[in-house]
C-alpha cells in the first residue's frame, strides 16, 4: 500500500511500471519533474526540506504537512501517467486513477492534459478522469459551476480544462447516467462560452439516458436567448441525432 | 452500419486525416479572421510534429478509427477530424514522413508525421478556412460499428486480438 509521503513510497512492487521514475526518485534525493514544474528536496530521513517552487497553484489550500506530501505524490504520478505514449496511458489509466484523490489532483490532470507538448493530452485526460470516483468528479464539477457563477471571466480562461472534464464525466464509469444528467443540467448557468456549451451538448448527447429529457435540455440552446448561431446549429444537430 | 466517406462525410478520397480533439475548436467564438487562424493553428496543429493518416479507401478509414480508438478510454467515442489533400500540404511546403503507428497491421503504414512550424500551421489553417473546409465527426455509433467490424476481422487494434487478423491471413496465403 502506498504511504502518504512521496519519499517513503513503497515502490518495490511497482518496478515494472515505474522503472524510469524510480531512478529519478532515488538518484539524489532531489525530485525534479520532467518539465521542472516542481522541485522537491528531501533530507536523508526522507523528509521534505523545501516546499515546491510551484507558484501557479497558489490557489490551493495547503492543509499541513500530510496533505502536502499527498499532494506532491499524486502530482508526481499524474505527471508520469502523461509521460507514457497515448496507448500505454490507456492501459494504465485504471491504475493511475488512484492518484487522483482530490479535486486539486483533477486540476493537475487537466493542466498536464493541456500542455502543448503532451501528445493526445485531451484523450489522456478523459481516459484517466473517466476512471475516477464519483465524489471527486462531482466535487470538481461543482467547483467549475461555482467558478462560472462567481468568476465567469476567470472560468473562461480555463475553458480547455472544462471541455475535458465534461467529456470525462459523460464517459465516467462510476457515475450513473442519472447523476451525469443531473450534473449537466446544473451547469445551465449564465456566462457559458461556446467551448463549454458545445462540450455540454456533446456530453448530453453521449448519455445513455431518456432521449426525451435530453432533448428538452438541449432545446434550451435553441431558445431566443441563445444568440450564438453556431450553438443553435450544434444543438439542433444533437437533437436530430437523438430522434 | 459502416460509414462511407463520400456518402456520409462528403469526402472524395484520397485524403489525409488529422484527428482533432473537438470539432468546435475549428470555430472559436468572437474572433477576427486572423485571430481565428491563429487559434485554430494552435489547437489543431499544436505540436511541431503532427500526426496524419492517409485514407485511400473506406477500409483504410475503418482501420484508422480502430487505431485511434486504441488510445482512448472508452474506445467508443466520437472521433472529430479534419481532412487535408495532397494539394493542401504541398501549397504550404509541408513535408510528410511515413512512420508506423498503431496496432492495426493494415493501416500502421498509412501513418505519417508532418513537421509544421508556426507559420506553416497558420498558412495551412488560413487556406482551409478560406475554402470553408469544415471538420467532420465520426459519431459514437459509427465508431461502435467500425470497431465491431474490425473486431470481426481480428484487428490487432481492438480488444480481442488473440488470433491471426484478416491481414495476417492474407499475408500468409501469399
Amino acid at each position: 500500500m502506498m504511504s502518504n509521503s512521496l519519499c517513503s513510497l513503497d515502490i518495490s512492487t511497482q518496478k515494472d511500471i515505474f522503472s524510469e521514475p524510480i531512478k529519478n526518485l532515488q538518484a539524489s534525493g532531489v525530485i525534479v519533474s520532467r518539465k521542472r514544474r516542481y522541485q522537491l528536496k528531501a533530507d536523508k530521513n526522507k523528509k521534505f526540506i523545501q516546499k515546491p517552487s510551484i507558484t501557479e497553484y497558489s490557489g490551493l489550500n495547503y492543509l499541513g504537512k500530510e496533505y502536502y506530501f499527498a499532494w506532491a505524490e499524486n502530482f508526481f504520478f499524474i505527471e508520469q501517467y502523461f509521460a507514457y505514449s497515448p496507448e500505454e496511458r490507456v492501459k494504465n489509466s485504471g491504475f493511475f486513477d488512484r492518484y487522483v484523490k482530490t479535486s486539486d489532483d483533477v486540476l493537475f490532470v487537466l493542466k498536464c492534459a493541456t500542455y502543448r507538448d503532451t501528445r493526445e493530452g485531451f484523450d489522456g485526460g478523459v481516459a484517466i478522469l473517466a476512471e475516477c470516483s464519483e465524489e471527486i468528479l462531482i466535487e470538481m464539477f461543482h467547483r467549475l459551476r461555482q467558478l462560472f457563477i462567481h468568476s465567469p471571466e476567470k472560468a473562461k480562461i480555463y475553458e480547455n480544462y472544462w471541455e475535458i472534464l465534461i467529456l470525462a464525466i459523460a464517459c465516467a464509469k462510476r457515475l450513473s447516467e442519472m447523476q451525469k444528467f443531473q450534473l449537466f443540467q446544473s451547469l445551465f448557468v449564465n456566462n457559458l462560452g461556446r467551448a463549454v456549451k458545445t462540450s455540454l451538448i456533446d456530453g448530453l448527447r453521449l448519455l445513455d439516458f431518456d432521449p426525451e429529457l435530453i432533448k428538452i435540455c438541449l432545446e434550451r440552446f435553441l431558445s431566443p436567448r441563445e444568440q450564438d448561431d453556431y450553438i443553435r446549429a450544434y444543438a439542433q444537430e444533437a437533437i436530430d441525432d437523438l430522434s | 452500419m459502416l460509414p462511407n466517406l463520400l456518402d456520409d462525410f462528403g469526402i472524395s478520397l484520397p485524403v489525409y486525416l488529422r484527428k482533432i480533439d473537438k470539432k468546435s475548436h475549428w470555430n472559436p467564438e468572437n474572433l477576427t479572421e486572423e485571430e481565428r487562424v491563429e487559434k485554430v493553428a494552435n489547437r489543431v496543429f499544436n505540436n511541431n510534429i503532427c500526426s496524419l493518416w492517409y485514407i485511400g479507401t473506406n477500409e483504410d478509414f475503418y482501420g484508422v478509427v480502430a487505431a485511434i480508438s486504441a488510445s482512448r478510454n472508452p474506445r467508443q467515442q466520437d472521433i472529430d477530424f479534419v481532412y487535408l489533400t495532397e494539394n493542401d500540404l504541398d501549397s504550404c511546403q509541408i513535408v510528410k514522413q511515413q512512420t508506423r503507428e498503431g496496432k492495426c497491421l493494415f493501416v500502421e503504414k498509412l501513418h505519417y508525421n508532418i513537421q509544421v512550424d508556426r507559420q506553416q500551421a497558420r498558412n495551412l489553417c488560413r487556406r482551409l478556412i478560406s475554402i470553408n473546409r469544415e471538420p467532420q465527426r465520426c459519431k459514437k455509433k459509427f465508431t461502435q460499428d467500425i470497431l465491431e467490424y474490425q473486431e470481426q476481422q481480428g484487428c490487432k487494434a481492438t480488444d480481442n486480438n488473440q488470433g491471426q487478423c484478416h491481414c495476417e491471413l492474407l499475408i500468409s496465403k501469399t
